[in-house]
């Protein structure tokens, strides 16, 4: 094929008197089929041998639109506080009830998550034959606070998204293999959610998807911005933050051969504006992140490369930057995720699971030092006739009567059991 | 936005199967074929193009404009200027340390900072200048309009989405050992001089 006749045609490419002379041969040989099927193309050739200076000195003012939509269009600068919201104590007698508990002996169900309102919270969980199967659905059970007691709406939870529901709404439309941990976007909005989808392969290859429901139905799915490698590979697990102007951080995490934790920053519109790292060259999963004031944050993270401890990395400059994670050597971790919130004193209560290697036991902790130091103050009972396994995964959250909601799993992945307690009961305990 | 989307993976996947094809079939011929089975696959709600769209999204503007040009320079005689074989070399490698940055293999991540505005403004111009000057006008116009389209919330709010692509290694990978295969039989003459090749 006779190519390199008309560089200059497609890309502008030549100012040299060769190339002219040679463009010049072509045309008036008519040796290319396409420039004489077309008379546009022929007077744009000649257009271009004949004001190839003019040509170049507009490439040069094309290079320039950049910074002139820059400078007519300025995006304003991300102020990095966070929103810290002030706790009253709650004059309430201390109290701890198990208000739900569900075994599911014949199939899995795993990440319990909180999405609470006022007056009313939901769990949310995978359910399905096995993790990561087709058949995974996210269930759903509401809660309404009656008499200062908090109580399940119905006996049974509710499917609430399936991976055909999400994959029918996906923009653009594409397939879901099956999804996995889901968080409410925003505390008291029960219509924006975020899912971890799979599309294909296995966790390393998800993706975190923001997903608009109304009345129960999916009505929307897009993925968000995260990763240049196919945007892959992204997971989120604990609850959200938001900063002062009403964005949203989402602690997420990387899990595809390396693993960190990231904290991703959302507009009002949904969009990521920033992401930061928690470090590098640390396997420190599913950040579970306590602000402490508006600039200070905690970070505390699953240990996922075998050393036993729960990982704390610390942002001092309101998330935009994180410290190296270091290991905690009062908290010991089987490789499993924390919960927790920040108590009205300032200091802060986990649920963990307080072993090295063995998460059959979820336990509750207070810091008051940042983390450094943990008083253990309860070991949550193993329920009779309950599935032996693992109890883990939980999920913590203050509700707007200052209660305490803790979920998790429980047998292995075989049940759901969710707690209420509330300070002055943790307090009593310290 | 729906229907840029729709768009660039029918550009890609005609591509594709026109780069299959075009092994047993004459060019105009593959191409139409492949144009009209793109067609009825993205016609009819079919899993294949559900996780097609699943795995590459979002496309940008690179990939699906070199498709075009590729499909262009197969079946016309129009010789788009060629980057030169060092270009080709550090586009290959400053793909893979992106890549690799975004994957947490350095501390620092590449891919954040397509988010930031006036960080984003200095890549795309310096870029676009480096395209002007090297006369490249389909990189220079992904460059421009890439950043257009960034700034005003177009699709991705990352600017490296419009201009980056995980598949675009793979690609520049398998032209750079083509390009060393010409150099070594002698038919390429651009591995020590800027100027474009005929």
């Amino acid at each position: 094929m006779n190519r390199g006749k008309l560089g200059a045609l497609a890309g502008l490419d030549s100012a040299t008197k060769g190339l002219r002379q040679r463009l010049m041969s072509v045309i008036t040989q008519g040796s290319l089929s396409v420039m004489s099927m077309s008379p546009y193309l022929r007077i744009s050739a000649k257009f271009m041998i004949k004001h190839n200076k003019v040509l170049s000195k507009l490439l040069f003012a094309c290079a320039l639109i950049p910074a002139l939509v820059y400078w007519m269009n300025p995006q304003d600068a991300i102020e990095w506080r966070f929103d810290v919201p002030e706790i009253v104590p709650s004059s309430a007698p201390p109290a701890m009830n198990v208000i739900f508990d569900l075994p599911y002996p014949d199939s899995t169900a795993h990440a319990v998550a909180l999405m609470q309102g006022e007056q009313q919270f939901s769990a949310i969980w995978f359910q399905g034959s096995r993790e990561g199967a087709t058949d995974i659905v996210i269930k759903k059970m509401d809660f309404a606070l009656s008499e200062g007691k908090w109580a399940p709406i119905g006996d049974l939870p509710t499917d609430f998204l399936s991976s055909e529901s999400v994959s029918r709404q996906f923009v653009p439309h594409q397939g879901v293999k099956t999804l996995g941990n889901t968080i409410q976007l925003r505390d008291g909005d029960f219509e924006h959610l975020l899912v971890t989808v799979v599309s294909i392969g296995g966790w390393a290859m998800s993706s975190i998807a923001s997903l608009v429901v109304d009345d129960g139905l999916v009505v929307s799915a897009q993925k968000l911005n995260l990763s240049p490698f196919l945007n892959r590979s992204h997971l989120v697990r604990s609850a959200t933050i938001q900063f002062s102007n009403g964005d949203i951080g989402i602690p997420a995490y990387l899990e595809l051969g390396n693993a960190y934790g990231e904290l991703v920053r959302l507009d009002g519109n949904n969009r990521v504006v920033a992401k930061s790292r928690m470090g590098q060259g640390r396997y420190g999963i599913q950040p579970l992140i306590l602000p402490l004031t508006a600039t200070h944050a905690i970070s505390l993270m699953r240990n996922f490369d075998g050393k036993n401890q729960v990982y704390r990395s610390q942002s001092h400059d309101g998330g935009r930057t994180w410290t190296q994670p270091d290991p905690i050597a009062d908290l010991p971790n089987p490789n499993a995720p924390v919960a927790g919130v920040t108590l009205s004193d300032g200091s802060m209560l986990i649920a963990f699971n307080d072993s090295a290697t063995n998460a059959d036991q979820l336990s509750l902790g207070v810091s008051r030092d940042g983390g450094d130091t943990w008083q253990r103050i309860y070991d949550l009972p193993v329920e009779e006739n309950s599935p032996v396994g693992a109890m883990r995964y939980p999920a913590m959250s203050r509700m707007s009567n200052g209660d305490i909601i803790l979920a998790f799993s429980y047998g292995g992945k075989k049940g759901v059991r969710i707690m209420q307690f509330n300070e002055n009961w943790v307090k009593a305990r310290q | 936005m729906i229907q840029y989307s729709w768009l660039a993976h029918f550009v890609i996947l005609s591509w594709l199967l026109f780069r299959i094809l075009r092994w047993v079939l004459p060019d105009r011929m593959a191409i139409g074929v492949a144009f009209v089975v793109t067609l009825l696959l993205s016609m009819i709600d079919n899993v294949f193009m559900l996780y097609f769209v699943a795995l590459l999204d979002p496309l940008g503007l690179l990939l699906p404009l070199l498709a075009l040009r590729n499909i262009a320079d197969l079946l016309t005689t129009i010789a788009w200027p060629r980057i030169t074989l060092y270009e080709l070399l550090a586009w290959l490698v400053a793909g893979v340390v992106f890549i690799a940055s975004a994957l947490g293999v350095f501390a620092f991540d590449l891919y954040a900072v397509g988010y930031n505005d006036p960080a984003v403004v200095i890549i795309a111009t310096t870029t676009s200048l480096y395209f002007a000057w090297r006369k490249q006008g389909l990189f220079l116009a992904i460059s421009v309009l890439g950043y257009i389209l960034w700034s005003f919330d177009f699709g991705s709010s990352n600017y490296f989405d419009y201009v980056f692509h995980a598949l675009m290694v793979p690609v520049l990978a398998i032209q750079l050992m083509y390009r060393l295969i010409g150099l070594a039989k002698g038919k390429d003459k651009t591995a020590d001089s800027a100027q474009d090749e005929r």
